[in-house]
């Protein structure tokens, strides 16, 4: 991994260089899902539409739009949510697009 | 005073404002949805979403504070986009059963979705897995519909002060419940039906008896006689155009004979009749030294109230069965009697502002005509259905009239519709019949309003001055009786379940604030006014049933068709 990839916010992961990036991101994306308390809709909502897409393209069932998809929900996540935790999928989405977008890409259909 | 700018035009405000309230000031509207004004400010549907200048992050304007030099942008790109996504973000988990649900053209997601411009369902998200909880007789809730505002949440603790439901569980499991997923008909509810009025969608809505009414009325071998509560007139305008406080009384009983109805009666009747039991009642109390003060029993969601959380104090109520349940029961006897119909055939149905008079009516003591008092309570939102689907043209209606004699009323019964009303038209009759002489100036304004709680004390000559104290809202209810146990004295006390009294009751018309709770009272002060007699002893009807039938107030007959008997409840089920 890169040294600028931000996973999460004051947290750290330790892995091997092996590490496929959509497991990783998978983790964290269901970490901010069980995270969310549910207070407002963007976090409570958007949370689980990001792990709906990121289950997909774990089992290697997604689709190209998919990766959009996960950048513009948590972009506007980021905008609307009432706190931290639904405004911080958007960091290790984007990073992880601009880092490893063919990794991603393989787990396209 | 705070100086800001929103959408490049200045704004001045009090300290303390919310932007939201800045902007509403300047006449720039903002969208809301979970925000509910006097109620609920939490920023939770991020739908008043607004950009200031040097803050990152929208903010919801609802609950961000006005401050000095604020510029504030309300209608830009990003802030379109970003309103779109949150109610985008609710309707991927929202059931598009529009075309099927109780709210379909008055609901505030519908509305929103319009408004923002949603023209593809672009997220199809997790369905949650919630369920339907019909087994209360008043209010059905439908938790697969609910986009979690927490309207309901909060106007069941703070405004009513039951906590009857809550927001279980957290993230995308979150719902709206009672403790332990119970049913609201096994919890400690009042089934005022004040969720209902604050649902914007169709999670929380009365139990409908649409069908069942229908029914009746296409049966032949049925009589069926409807009654109208003084604050349906009030409101049900509103359902068909009509601007809040429209006053629609002969409209109403029109349309009831066009639904074929065969008796159109009024509970207003009942009403007055009321004030006879009640204030001789009152009398017989402080006479006699019986338990004071006595507090008014026309409430259903009140007296459920006071038999979950106050059991101890049920003595305090008046035995009086609320206006409706007296008419159920006159109607089946002394009517049906006069008429010669055998009440087993008679279907009595009451189009009432309130929810709870549905549990009311189901209530096993409300069976002392021989048969069921009351069979159906229709809300004031389900009768403007029974004339929508009738078809019929309710704004050109001619006046109708009601049946005597139990349609006869005066303006003391018609002022039951609003806080104070009862007290009102109790002093009226009290004044008269202990001081033997005429009450000149009839309007009590000290009780009128809809301050929470309100006092005052009337000097009558031979009984001394008589204390008296309104509320209204279940949390205010709450207030006035810890009052009393920590020993406040008075002799008569009014409550309404519902804030505002039964105009802004649990089966009104929706939406509902202050302003529109005002003006349907002043519909019904009007109605005061303009009838000839205001003082309920006045009604001849009165005179004649108790000539013809009830013999005395608070008399035997009185005492079996009138009067009730409650249930301590407390707050845990066995």
């Amino acid at each position: 991994m890169s040294k600028d990839t931000v996973l999460k916010k004051y947290a750290s992961l330790v892995m091997d260089e092996d590490a496929d990036v959509v497991d990783v991101l998978q983790s964290v994306l269901h970490y901010y899902n069980r995270e969310s308390c549910g207070h407002c809709a963007p976090c409570r909502v958007g949370t689980s539409l990001l792990v709906k897409i990121i289950d997909r393209l774990a089992s290697f069932e997604g689709e190209r739009d998919n990766l959009d998809q996960l950048l513009k929900i948590s972009k506007v996540m980021r905008d609307t949510s009432f706190c931290p935790v639904g405004q911080a999928p958007y960091s290790p989405i984007s990073s992880a697009l601009k880092n490893f977008q063919d990794q991603l890409l393989q787990h396209v259909k | 005073m705070i100086n800001l700018t929103i959408n490049g035009q200045k704004v001045q405000v009090e300290d303390g404002a919310t932007i939201l309230e800045a902007a509403q000031k300047a006449d720039i509207h903002i969208p809301t949805l979970c925000y509910l004004a006097e109620v609920q400010a939490i920023g939770a549907c991020r739908v008043c979403l607004v950009e200031i200048e040097g803050n990152r992050n929208l903010q919801a304007s609802c609950v961000f504070p006005a401050s000095e030099g604020l510029v504030v942008h309300t209608n830009n790109d990003r802030v379109r986009k970003a309103r779109k996504f949150a109610v985008e973000m609710l309707i991927s988990n929202h059931p598009m059963e529009c075309l099927a649900c109780a709210r379909n053209l008055n609901c505030e997601l519908q509305s929103l979705a319009e408004e923002l411009g949603i023209r593809e369902v672009r997220f199809i998200g997790e369905q949650s897995e919630g369920r339907i909880d019909d087994l209360s007789p008043s209010i059905r809730r439908n938790q697969n519909k609910c986009i979690l505002c927490r309207r309901c949440v909060t106007v069941c603790k703070e405004i009513q002060g039951v906590s009857a439901i809550f927001t279980q569980g957290r993230g995308f499991e979150t719902r709206v419940e009672p403790a332990f997923d119970a049913s609201l008909n096994d919890v400690a509810c009042a089934m005022c039906g004040q969720c209902s009025v604050v649902c914007p969608v169709g999670a929380i809505t009365e139990k409908e008896n649409i069908e069942e009414v229908w029914e009746a009325l296409a049966d032949p071998t049925k009589i069926v006689a409807i009654q109208d509560a003084p604050a349906v007139r009030a409101a049900l305008g509103e359902e068909f155009g009509f601007a809040p406080g429209a006053l629609v009384t002969g409209k109403m009983l029109a349309a009831a004979r066009k639904l074929g109805f065969d008796l159109v009666f009024d509970t207003n009747f009942a009403a007055d009749l009321t004030i006879i039991e009640e204030g001789n009642e009152l009398l017989k109390r402080v006479k006699e030294g019986g338990v004071l003060p006595l507090i008014t029993s026309c409430s259903p969601g009140w007296i459920k109230f006071i038999e979950h959380f106050y059991p101890e104090m049920l003595p305090h109520l008046s035995t009086c069965k609320s206006p409706h349940q007296m008419l159920g029961a006159l109607t089946k006897t002394y009517y049906a009697q006069k008429a010669g119909i055998d009440p087993k055939d008679m279907v009595v149905v009451s189009v009432m502002p309130c929810t709870a008079k549905k549990f009311e009516c189901n209530r096993p003591e409300m069976n002392d005509s021989g048969y069921k008092d009351v069979d159906y309570v229709l809300t004031t939102r389900e009768l403007a259905k029974m004339i929508k689907q009738a078809g019929i043209d309710f704004a050109s209606l001619e006046n109708g009239s009601y049946d005597d004699p139990l349609g006869e009323y005066t303006g003391a019964a018609t002022i039951f519709g609003a806080t104070g009303g009862v007290m009102e038209a109790a002093l009226r009759t009290v004044y008269e019949v202990v001081t033997g002489k005429t009450l000149d100036n009839v309007e009590f304004t000290a009780v009128r309003g809809l301050q929470g709680i309100k006092e005052a004390t009337i000097p009558v000559e031979g009984i001394g001055d008589v204390k008296v104290a309104v509320a209204h809202g279940l949390g205010n209810a709450r207030k006035l009786l810890e009052s009393i146990k920590a020993g406040a004295q008075y002799h008569f006390i009014e409550i309404m379940a519902c804030p505002g009294g039964c105009v802004s009751g649990g089966g009104q018309p929706i939406p509902v604030n202050n302003e529109i709770r005002r003006l349907r009272a002043e519909a019904l002060y009007q109605e005061d006014r303009d009838l000839g007699l205001r003082k309920s002893h006045q009604n001849p009807s009165i005179t004649k049933i108790y000539e013809e039938f009830l013999d005395t107030p608070l008399g035997e007959k009185s005492h079996h068709l009138l009067h009730t008997r409650y249930t301590a409840r407390g707050v845990y089920k066995d």
